[in-house]
């Protein structure tokens, strides 16, 4: 696993910095699951592509995966900036986050692929927006408090139009939000494909990947795509960052021994300047292994097993509660925390056993819920973890 | 030659591939994969005013001969003309 794990990390090292792979001994079929689990399997097919050892039967269906999802990814991107184009001429100021402005940073944006498209839109502008997108024959998958899912049905396109960056329901995460309540007013404008885009000023969006990565942390897990994501970022914008604003922020959170983490693992494995970043910890108190063996493992957003996904209960939790280990919370969670699945019970408290119960039952009844005691082991394992980077207290 | 449709040339692992976009995806739900020199005449289509030019462009960039290039780019036009993706701009014997 160490080998491979080497050897995948060397292949996306070698495309973000838009070089050749040199050829050497894989284990494709092992190479192709872990890329896929990571969402990274374009890329990766672009960089081996040459090697002899890649051939039959594997090789053309890789080839013809890569082709047909960068493909796709063109389409839906083409279409986006179309729909985006009609936002400016309505002058809808929507923030577009991650996804669209990332890819462009890499050396072939269409094969960083991306299943939706994030747009962040003032309370008072989403009635408009929503009804551009219903004109243009969107269709809306699901419509929550804090945001609505998109899409195309013509080209695939999913885009999720939020009101909030981050549910402010959320024990765990939910105080990250208030970090972008200036985010309309400092937004900057970038041309993309010749369409002007607006987004979150260098400083925020730096700022959001790592929260949004921080949450994914709490929930499954994060895959190695947003390191790659973290790490072009920082290097494109870093002179426009406010390092000691990022760096303030998150050691008010207590995040700012895993962030620095974060960049570690940047500089080490995608060759982020130590310049691009002012850590305020020193390499000898840095122990990326971990962190790394759990990206790894995790898969994108930490669906790489339906345990690690259960496992987010336990980790939210431990969150919430500041590292206490509690299983009983994970069975019977607060009425805030259930509010989001449950959304009657902003106006019914009183129905939570019943919301309980449900819960209760939909697990049980699921056949795909996975083993529970590894789920248990894999929480238990991660809450560590979260302890081991200060994330929570060692209680 | 005009292109008359929307695609976007891509190369993706050594491959040419016109991806069909906007209007375009309505009339073609595929992908068109080019060869090396079928890319090089759909970027260059547009810049010439006649076939003989298309094939001096081709020979002068590629080792081919004139009547192979000549062979190859009449029958990819061919194609591209008949499933509307280009059309005459000038008088046709130019071509």
């Amino acid at each position: 696993m160490i080998v491979m794990q080497q050897l995948f990390l060397t292949l996306l090292n070698d495309h973000l910095h838009n070089r050749t792979s040199q050829q050497q001994p894989i284990d494709a079929p092992a190479l192709y699951q872990l890329a896929n689990e990571h969402q990274v399997s374009c890329i990766i097919y672009q960089q081996i592509y040459h090697f002899p050892q890649l051939t039959g039967e594997i090789k053309n269906f890789w080839k013809r995966q890569t082709i047909q999802a960068s493909a796709f990814q063109t389409m839906k991107t083409e279409r986006f900036l179309r729909l985006y184009r009609q936002l400016n001429a309505q002058q809808l100021k929507v923030i577009v986050v991650k996804g669209l402005i990332v890819r462009e940073l890499y050396p072939q944006p269409d094969l960083r692929t991306s299943n939706d498209e994030d747009l962040y839109v003032a309370q008072e502008d989403y009635a408009q927006v929503k009804a551009l997108f219903l004109k243009e024959k969107l269709t809306i998958v699901e419509e929550g408090t804090d945001v609505t899912t998109f899409l195309d049905p013509a080209s695939g396109l999913s885009i999720e139009l939020h009101t909030q960056l981050f549910d402010q329901s959320s024990q765990a995460y939910g105080r990250f939000q208030h970090y972008f309540a200036q985010a309309f007013a400092d937004a900057i404008t970038v041309s993309v494909h010749q369409t002007p885009v607006f987004t979150l000023d260098p400083t925020r969006h730096l700022l959001f990947l790592l929260m949004h990565f921080i949450k994914h942390f709490l929930h499954g897990g994060v895959g190695i795509r947003q390191v790659m994501d973290i790490s072009l970022f920082t290097e494109h914008y870093t002179a426009q960052i406010n390092w000691r604003e990022i760096w303030k922020i998150f050691q008010e959170l207590h995040q700012d021994f895993f962030v620095a983490h974060v960049f570690a693992l940047c500089q080490h494995y995608f060759e982020l300047p130590e310049t691009a970043y002012t850590s305020p910890f020193t390499p000898a108190e840095l122990d990326i292994q971990p962190l790394l063996d759990d990206i790894v493992e995790a898969g994108i957003f930490g669906k790489s097993s339906m345990e690690r996904l259960h496992s987010s209960t336990m980790t939210l939790n431990a969150m919430a509660d500041e590292g206490k280990r509690n299983i009983f919370k994970s069975i019977f969670p607060s009425r805030k925390a259930m509010s989001g699945r449950y959304p009657y019970l902003k106006q019914y408290p009183m129905l939570l056993p019943i919301a309980w119960i449900d819960r209760i039952w939909h697990y049980l009844l699921d056949k795909n819920h996975g083993d529970h005691q590894k789920t248990i082991d894999i929480g238990t394992k991660r809450i560590d973890l979260l302890k081991y980077y200060r994330m929570i207290d060692k209680k | 030659m005009k292109k008359i449709q929307d695609f976007i040339l891509r190369e993706i692992a050594d491959e040419y591939i016109l991806i069909p976009t906007g209007k375009t995806t309505e009339d073609f739900n595929g992908l068109i994969t080019l060869s090396d020199t079928g890319a090089f005449i759909w970027n260059h289509l547009e810049e010439v005013e006649n076939f003989n030019q298309l094939i001096t462009l081709i020979t002068s960039e590629y080792e081919i001969d004139a009547q192979t290039a000549s062979q190859d780019a009449y029958a990819l036009l061919n194609q591209m003309l008949q499933v509307g993706m280009i059309t005459m701009t000038n008088a046709q014997e130019n071509w």
